[in-house]
């Protein structure tokens, strides 16, 4: 395997007894993107990362992060990684500013100023104990122990979930002044927030990796496709694998294209269905894409 | 560029540092409730009372114990092992690291406060300072050891509180029912429903017991180590089931391959070379009232059990050291057929013989035996083979302490007072000893110095290990006897402090120099006249 990338994994698997979370996951962060991992719940997203964090150890594959395998990550490597999860267990009799300083000493290159404007900005109670906090506070205070120390990854999982949207709004505001150089993984169901942030996407299902691709690729290879027909539509017993979502009303076709070419879309069209009067593309939200493959995965007709 | 991490020591430091500042008031409650118990346990002199009642100090031990098991568990507990979500798992901490502060830390919370109050309570009870301390840091490792340790390894293998003490039912269940099934399988053997096992409760007892701190030392280290290096608590958890499962086991060891190791530390090997065994008719058929321990003797004038019959078999000893004491640890026999073949396999009574003049004397083997067996082998003619494992104890004077007002330090006893009883019957002795006292000691009244020492008073719970690997959990031992005023006939005097002027009581030990086996046949008691041995009903 090579080293290339933040996070690398190739073939990994992790049981659970008799239940199978990875069967055979490959993901690629690249450097510097923002990278959002999506599923749906049970998908398989916290045990990747968990993996990718050595709290976990895959039963079979490999994996590597910032080059090297996570089995063996070692505090030198931890200190250029910042983590945020929803489940995080903090010390609860610890109190925000106490928990900041211990931490401080763990982390060389720990900013004590980055870590100030961000007490400041998200308004942190450092004389609070942690657990009186709550959920979104708490997400909050790992934010700020994730970011103070300026890591070369971020890696959050599942970090909106619970918040409210003013929460949310905040954090990804911090969460972008802070990004810089950074790369990002983030792990989420919650595709209306990434769609703005992320420059990478992996679908994971049922714990396999479904597609891999950057945000713009994405973009420019799927979309919704309206087809407006002579007369009423009907949909013929065979379309191109590639065509999801297949629907047809009135005289109206529409499906979702997932390898657009927009200089071969109406041959493509013609083909299958004659002379049309009208076609329309359009890029899709994160969301339908999301729901598009997800549907396909599921009934096994994924391209 | 990056500025270098700070040194291991430092990190170390920095979360101990971060632990004590949640847990110093628990920290403190422990020292304060240790210090309460060392001043209820404060005697200024081995006949005062302590500072409270024995209620009360059973229940401030208990308290403290209970203190102490949570405090531990909260150490362990602030960055708890198991589980997937804890923070410390995703920060730049060394696992090594971790395992250090928090054993570092629990020397310094619980045994750091122990080390100082028993120190100061024993330097306050007139013991030397140096031997108290080495007594304090020994019977600390043995705390640490037995107690610490164990109660570290079920915090490394729990998320919670709750969770380390369900887990500690669930071993103790797992301990019983193992010795249940062991002292089951072991009953087919011996005829005898132990939970203990045979060595339990003889001068061998150390054996078992060392044999278990080595089985815990490695499993605790083998689950800590598991759980700080590769968070794998399902392979901790066998771990753990697998070493409490071998403490059983070694808890039944054998009493044969037992007593061959203890042969082969016998001090001076040679000693019992000359002591000999013979069956004799005409030998003693009283049982003897002579016993290193007070208890044996009642335990030898028990009356035999309903459905057993008791064989007594006169021996005739030769051999034995003059004012040396020769312990029957074991005594196995078979009743053997004319064929051979093993009828029955038992336990024989111990006995104790303490020996004078030539060397010679003679001893009553008892042997009980289920009634159905002897009718049986009456018809066959069986023979009884007595197998003994046997220690030789030499005495040796320690030091002789004025029977009045005597007040001195005695090695290896340690500040040992005397002085008079209230009614004038007896001569009441104290000891406290930095650590461990001698395990089998004798005094004896001597009235002047010209004269010999009278009859000894023994104090004996024999205990063979060797004298340098000995230490116990308890840092101060304590001695107190009265040694009661006969005279001529054995009859109780009264005395008064000027007829006892010039007295002294004379303190011996007694040390296992060797341990040797001798095997004695005794053949065809089913045959009439054979004189050998007698039953009775």
């Amino acid at each position: 395997m090579t080293t290339q990338g933040m996070l690398r994994m190739q073939g990994v698997c992790k049981r659970f007894g008799s239940h199978a979370a990875l069967t055979g996951l490959d993901l690629a962060v690249p450097e510097g993107s923002a990278y959002a991992l999506i599923g749906a719940n049970g998908a398989g997203k916290t045990t990747t990362i968990k993996l990718a964090m050595n709290i976990l150890t895959p039963t079979s594959g490999a994996a590597e992060i910032l080059g090297v395998d996570t089995r063996r990550l070692s505090p030198a490597v931890l200190t250029q990684i910042g983590y945020v999860s929803e489940n995080q267990a903090f010390p609860k009799r610890m109190r925000v500013g106490e928990y900041l300083t211990y931490l401080r000493a763990f982390y060389p290159t720990w900013d004590g100023d980055l870590e100030a404007s961000m007490a400041r900005r998200l308004q942190l109670p450092l004389e609070r104990r942690i657990g009186a906090l709550s959920h979104g506070m708490r997400i909050k205070v790992a934010l700020a122990c994730a970011l103070a120390f300026r890591p070369k990854l971020l890696i959050l999982d599942e970090p909106f979930s619970g918040l409210d949207a003013l929460v949310r709004d905040e954090f990804m505001e911090d969460l972008l002044m802070q990004a810089g150089e950074m790369t990002i993984l983030i792990s989420s169901h919650e595709l209306a927030e990434m769609e703005h942030v992320a420059t990478h996407v992996g679908f994971l299902d049922a714990g396999k990796m479904l597609i891999e691709d950057s945000m713009s690729d994405l973009n420019a290879r799927m979309r919704e496709v309206r087809v407006t027909l002579e007369g009423a539509a009907t949909l013929p017993e065979r379309l191109p694998r590639e065509w999801l979502r297949a629907r047809a009303f009135g005289n109206v076709v529409s499906f979702v294209d997932t390898r657009y070419a927009e200089a071969e879309l109406p041959g493509r069209i013609r083909a299958v269905f004659g002379s049309v009067r009208q076609v329309d593309a359009q890029a899709l939200p994160l969301r339908t894409v999301f729901t598009t493959l997800a549907g396909a995965a599921r009934d096994g007709r994924l391209p | 560029m990056s500025a270098p991490r700070a040194r291991p020591a430092t990190l170390i430091l920095h979360i101990m540092h971060k632990d004590w500042k949640l847990l110093w008031p628990l920290a403190f409650a422990c020292a304060l409730l240790q210090a309460v118990l060392a001043f209820l346990e404060y005697r200024p002199e081995s006949f005062a009372a302590g500072g409270g009642s024995e209620a009360a100090a059973m229940i401030l031990s208990l308290s403290t114990g209970m203190a102490l098991v949570l405090t531990i568990l909260l150490i362990v507990l602030q960055d708890p092992v198991p589980g997937v979500d804890q923070d410390w798992l995703v920060r730049p901490i060394e696992r090594r690291d971790l395992l250090l502060a928090k054993v570092l830390l629990v020397v310094l919370i619980v045994h750091g406060p122990i080390v100082a109050v028993h120190w100061l309570r024993g330097v306050a009870e007139g013991l030397a300072a140096g031997d108290m301390l080495r007594a304090t840091l020994l019977s600390n490792l043995q705390l640490a050891l037995s107690f610490s340790v164990p109660v570290l390894t079920l915090a490394v293998l729990s998320r919670t509180v709750t969770e380390a003490l369900i887990t500690a039912l669930a071993a103790l269940f797992f301990v019983f029912l193992s010795n249940l099934l062991l002292a089951t399988v072991a009953m087919l053997w011996t005829h005898a429903f132990q939970f203990g096992g045979s060595i339990a409760g003889t001068g061998l007892a150390w054996i078992v017991a060392d044999l278990h701190e080595i089985v815990l030392l490695l499993t605790t280290a083998a689950v800590i180590g598991l759980q700080y290096l590769h968070r794998d608590t399902r392979r901790s958890r066998i771990v753990l089931a697998a070493g409490l499962l071998l403490f059983e086991i070694v808890g039944r060891l054998p009493w044969q391959p037992a007593f061959s190791w203890q042969e082969a530390l016998s001090v001076d090997p040679q000693a019992g070379s000359a002591v000999t065994i013979a069956v004799s008719p005409a030998a003693a058929m009283q049982a003897s009232d002579f016993a290193l321990q007070p208890s044996d003797v009642k335990a030898r004038q028990r009356p035999v059990a309903p459905r057993r019959q008791r064989l007594r078999v006169g021996l005739e000893l030769r051999g034995v050291p003059p004012g040396w004491v020769l312990h029957a640890d074991q005594v196995a026999f078979r009743l053997v057929d004319a064929a051979g073949v093993t009828v029955y396999r038992g336990s024989g009574q111990d006995w104790d013989l303490h020996a004078a003049g030539d060397g010679a004397a003679s001893v009553q083997q008892i042997i009980d035996v289920p009634k159905k067996v002897p009718a049986s082998a009456l018809d066959r003619q069986v023979a009884i083979e007595l197998d003994y494992s046997l220690s030789l104890l030499e005495p040796r004077v320690l030091a002789a302490l004025p029977a009045l007002h005597g007040n001195a330090l005695i090695p290896d006893l340690g500040r040992c007072v005397s002085r008079l009883d209230d009614d004038g019957t007896g001569i009441q002795l104290g000891c406290d000893a930095a650590g461990e006292l001698p395990p089998c000691l004798s005094v004896s009244l001597r009235r002047e110095v010209t004269e010999q020492p009278g009859p000894e008073t023994f104090v004996c719970d024999l205990d063979y290990e060797p004298t340098a690997w000995r230490f116990s959990v308890e840092p101060i031992e304590r001695f107190v006897r009265k040694l009661t005023l006969e005279n001529a006939a054995g009859a109780t005097t009264e005395r008064s402090d000027a007829a006892l002027q010039g007295a002294a009581v004379v303190f011996r030990v007694y040390v296992a120099m060797a341990h040797f086996s001798r095997h004695v046949v005794v053949a065809q008691i089913g045959a009439p006249g054979s004189g050998a041995a007698s039953s009775s009903p």
